[in-house]
C-alpha cells in the first residue's frame, strides 16, 4: 500500500500578498477559469480539466487568491477591498488590484454571477466586453439561478478542482518557485512509500481553491457542499491522501453533526496513528518555514476515539465506527471497553469484510483479556471469511505459541509459508484496513455526480 | 562431541514451551578487551535465577551446531543495489557455516514467507535468496516471529539475523507480543539496521532481551562483513546450562552470569519467561 499524505503542513506565510505582474495574467487567467467551468463535464477527465491541471502552482496559488475576491465581487460588484484569512492562519490578508484589473474583474464577476444582463453589469457594458463563452456561462447561470440553484459558477468550480486533484499529480516541490509565491498558504505533499518519505510535491492547492468557493455557498448546510466533502473525504481515504489539518476539519466546520464526516475524520486519525505515516512523519526533511502537523499516534488515535464515539452520538447504528472506535480503544489500552464495542459490533457486521475486522479486532482483545479459547475461535472466524489471509494464521500461531502448544504454533505458521507461496501478492484485508474505509467513494462520487448535473439548466 | 550435542537437545525440548521447567539453556559471550576467552569450565560460571545462585550442570563452546535462521526484509526500501549487498552478505555467511550447521531464511514484505525450512542443504537456501524478491510494505514484527518459529522448529541451538532497513507498517502482531514470545524463547537475536531518524526501538530491545546485538549502519555496503562477524561472534559464546532450583516455575525470571575470580565481560539474555 502506497500512501500519499498530504501532510498537514502550515506555511508561516510572510505579510506581503502576491504582486500583479505587468500584463494582466491574473485576469486572463480567471477568464480561463471560468471558461473551464463552463466546459468542464463533472466527473470527466476533459480538456477543460487538463487546461486547469497544467497550470502552474505558482499560477494556482494567484488563482486561489483571486477566485476569493471573484467570490466576492459575485455578491457585490460594488466592492473593491478584498481581504481573506487563509485556512488555519490567523492574520487577513489583502487582495490588491489596480484600477483596471478591477474593472475587469468585475466584469468576470458578472458572468459568473449570472447578471451580465442586469443592470449594474449593463452599466459596465458588460455585453459588449465579455465574449460569447463568458456570456453563454452567464446565461447558463441565470438560468439555474431562476430554478432555484444559486451559486452554480461556485459549485461546478468546486466539481472542476476536485476532478483535476483526484485525476492528475501535483509538482514536484521546488524551493526556488516555493520562494517565489508569497501570500497564499502553501502545503507540501509528501508521497510515503513503506513509512519513508520518498518524495515532496506541492499540494492541495486545488483542494483549497475548491474548499474556499464552497465555503461562500448559502445557505449554510447545502446537501450538495456536505455530498461534496463526504464524496471527496471518502475518496482521500481510499486513494491514501491524507490532508486532515484543512479538507476535514473544515467539512466538520460546516457539517459538525454529519456521523459520514466525523467517521472519516476518525479514520484519517487513525491512519495517521499509523506506524508508516507516524514514521514518515517522524523523519521528513522538511523546508523551512513549514510545520508538520501530524501528532504522535497516540494523540492522534485519541483523536480517532473522540471522532468515533461523535459519529456514534449521531449515529448509534453506525457499525463501522463503533468498529473502529473498538480498535481504538483496543490500541490504547481500554481492553474490556474494547471488547464490549466489538462484540456490539460484530453482531451487527452487515459482510465479510466487517466480520473479518471485527473477528480479528475482538480475537486480539479476548486475548489481552487471557480468554485464550475464544481468541483462539475468533482468529478461526477470521480465516474461514477469508482464507487465503495470513494474519489470522499468525495471531493463531502467536496464540498457540503463548499458550505453550508448540504443535499447533507450528501448524499455524506452515499455514502462513503455504499462503506466500499460493499467494505471493497476498489477499488480507488487514493490509488494507486503511483505506477501506472509504469503499463507498465510487457511489457518492456518482451521487455527487448526479447531484450536479441534476442543477445544470 | 555427538553425546553433548544430544543431551542438550535434549534439554532444549523443555524450557522454554512447558510449564515446567526442567533445565535452562542461556547464550554466554565472554570477553576480555573485546577478544572471546576461551577454555571456561561449569566452574568458572555463578548463575543467578532471581537472586538464586544455581548449579551450572554443562557448558560447551564451539560444540553444538547452529541453527541459522535468516529474517530479511524484501519490501520496496530494499531494493536495487541495497538487495544485491544483502543476498551478497547472505552468500558469505552460508559460506562461513559448518557441515553440520543447518540454515533456514524467512522473508518478508507485507507477505512473510518462509523461503527455506531450516536444513543442512545451503544450495536450497541460496537458491530460495536468489527468488526473493522485493515488493511491498514491511512486517517486521511477523517477520521476526515466524524466523523465531523456524529457529524453534529443531531443538538446535538457534541464532537469528535480522536485516531490515525501516520501520514495520503492515504487521499483525504487536511488537510487545514479539518481545514477550522472545522471552521465552531461547534463541539469541542479532539484528543489522540502516541508520535513519527513527530508532529501531523493536530490534534494539529483541536484541537486548535475547543476549544479542543490534548494528545500525550508514551504508549496505560491508553487510557481508557483519554477518561474519556476527557468525564468529556467536560460535565464540558458551552455552551454559542449569536445572534451576529454589525459584518459581513460572514467571519472569532475571538472570545474571558472571565468571567467579576472573575479570571480563559477560554478555547474556537479561531473563527467561517460564511457564505459560
Amino acid at each position: 500500500v502506497r500512501l500519499v499524505v498530504a501532510v498537514a503542513v502550515v506555511f508561516l506565510a510572510s505579510s506581503a500578498v502576491a504582486q500583479d505582474d505587468a500584463a494582466d495574467s491574473r485576469t486572463t487567467r480567471v477568464e480561463a477559469w471560468l471558461k473551464a467551468i463552463l466546459h468542464h463535464q463533472p466527473g470527466e477527465s476533459d480538456a477543460a480539466a487538463e487546461r486547469v491541471a497544467r497550470w502552474s502552482y505558482a499560477e494556482l496559488q494567484a488563482l486561489s487568491v483571486d477566485v476569493v475576491a471573484l467570490s466576492m465581487m459575485m455578491r457585490d460588484l460594488r466592492k473593491n477591498m478584498f481581504t481573506f484569512r487563509p485556512q488555519g492562519q490567523r492574520v487577513t490578508q489583502r487582495i490588491p488590484y489596480t484600477s483596471r484589473q478591477l474593472d475587469r474583474m468585475r466584469l468576470l464577476a458578472c458572468a459568473a454571477a449570472g447578471i451580465a444582463k442586469q443592470r449594474d453589469c449593463l452599466l459596465r457594458k458588460s455585453p459588449l466586453l465579455l465574449d460569447a463563452e463568458l456570456l453563454q456561462l452567464n446565461d447558463v447561470v441565470s438560468a439555474a439561478s431562476e430554478r432555484g440553484q444559486p451559486d452554480y459558477v461556485l459549485r461546478r468550480a468546486a466539481m472542476l478542482h476536485a476532478d483535476v486533484a483526484m485525476s492528475s499529480r501535483n509538482e514536484l516541490f521546488d524551493d526556488s518557485t516555493a520562494a517565489a509565491v508569497a501570500g497564499a498558504v502553501q502545503r507540501l505533499t509528501i508521497r510515503v512509500d513503506d513509512g519513508r518519505n520518498t518524495a515532496m510535491y506541492f499540494g492541495a492547492v486545488h483542494w483549497d481553491i475548491a474548499r474556499s468557493l464552497l465555503a461562500v455557498v448559502r445557505p449554510a448546510g447545502d446537501p450538495m457542499v456536505l455530498l461534496w466533502y463526504q464524496a471527496t473525504a471518502a475518496w482521500m481515504q481510499a486513494d491514501g491522501y491524507h490532508e486532515n489539518a484543512d479538507h476535514l476539519t473544515e467539512a466538520l466546520r460546516l457539517f459538525p453533526r454529519d456521523p459520514l464526516l466525523l467517521f472519516l475524520s476518525g479514520c484519517e486519525h487513525e491512519s495517521f496513528a499509523r506506524p508508516a505515516i507516524q514514521a514518515a512523519a517522524r523523519s521528513a526533511d522538511l523546508p523551512p518555514g513549514f510545520k508538520l502537523v501530524v501528532q504522535s499516534d497516540d494523540a492522534e488515535m485519541r483523536q480517532a476515539e473522540t471522532l468515533f464515539r461523535r459519529a456514534l452520538v449521531q449515529q448509534p447504528d453506525h457499525m463501522e465506527a463503533r468498529l473502529r472506535l473498538g480498535r481504538a480503544l483496543l490500541v490504547r489500552g481500554s481492553v474490556r471497553e474494547a471488547a464490549a464495542e466489538l462484540r456490539r459490533a460484530n453482531a451487527a457486521a452487515p459482510d465479510d469484510l466487517m466480520k473479518y475486522y471485527g473477528a480479528m479486532f475482538l480475537g486480539a482483545a479476548e486475548e489481552a483479556l487471557g480468554n485464550f479459547d475464544s481468541a483462539g475461535d475468533l482468529y478461526t472466524r477470521a480465516s474461514d471469511l477469508y482464507p487465503n489471509a495470513q494474519s489470522p494464521h499468525v495471531a493463531l500461531g502467536a496464540l498457540a505459541r503463548r499458550r505453550g502448544d508448540r504443535a499447533a504454533a507450528l501448524s499455524a505458521m506452515e499455514r502462513v509459508y503455504d499462503l506466500a507461496v499460493a499467494y505471493p501478492d497476498g489477499d488480507d484485508p488487514w493490509w488494507t484496513y486503511d483505506v477501506a474505509a472509504g469503499r463507498d467513494q465510487k457511489r457518492l462520487l456518482a451521487e455527487l455526480k448526479q447531484m450536479i448535473l441534476a442543477i445544470q439548466p | 562431541v555427538r553425546t553433548v550435542v544430544a543431551l542438550l537437545a535434549a534439554l532444549a525440548q523443555a524450557p522454554t514451551f512447558s510449564s515446567r521447567v526442567d533445565a535452562v539453556r542461556v547464550d554466554v559471550l565472554v570477553t576480555n578487551n573485546g577478544k572471546p576467552v576461551t577454555g571456561l569450565t561449569p566452574a568458572d560460571f555463578e548463575i543467578l535465577d532471581n537472586g538464586v545462585a544455581q548449579q551450572v550442570d554443562l557448558v560447551s563452546f564451539d560444540q553444538v551446531p547452529l541453527n541459522v535462521v535468516l529474517a530479511f526484509d524484501m519490501s520496496n526500501s530494499v531494493e536495487g543495489d541495497r538487495r544485491e549487498r544483502l543476498l551478497e552478505g547472505a552468500d558469505k555467511l552460508l559460506s562461513g557455516l559448518r557441515d553440520d550447521d543447518q540454515a533456514g531464511l524467512v522473508t518478508f514484505s507485507h507477505v512473510v514467507n518462509r523461503g527455506a525450512k531450516l536444513t543442512g542443504d545451503l544450495a536450497a537456501v541460496r537458491e530460495a535468496f536468489a527468488r526473493a524478491e522485493g515488493i511491498g510494505d514491511t512486517a517486521l514484527v511477523d517477520g521476526v516471529f515466524a524466523a523465531m518459529m523456524v529457529g524453534e522448529s529443531d531443538v538446535g541451538r538457534s541464532l537469528l539475523i535480522i536485516f531490515s532497513d525501516g520501520v514495520d507498517t503492515s504487521s499483525w502482531l504487536p511488537s510487545a507480543s514479539v518481545l514477550d514470545a522472545a522471552r521465552r524463547s531461547g534463541v539469541v537475536a542479532y539484528a543489522v539496521s540502516v541508520k535513519s531518524r527513527i530508532r529501531p526501538e523493536f530490534l534494539e530491545e529483541l536484541a537486548s532481551l535475547t543476549g544479542g546485538r543490534l548494528f545500525e549502519v550508514e551504508r549496505t555496503q560491508n553487510l557481508d562483513a557483519i554477518f561474519l562477524g556476527v557468525l564468529e561472534e556467536f560460535r565464540h559464546r558458551y552455552l551454559v546450562s542449569y536445572t534451576p532450583r529454589g525459584v518459581s516455575r513460572t514467571g519472569w525470571h532475571q538472570l545474571e552470569v558472571r565468571l567467579k575470580g576472573r575479570r571480563a565481560t559477560v554478555k547474556a539474555r537479561p531473563g527467561y519467561l517460564a511457564g505459560n
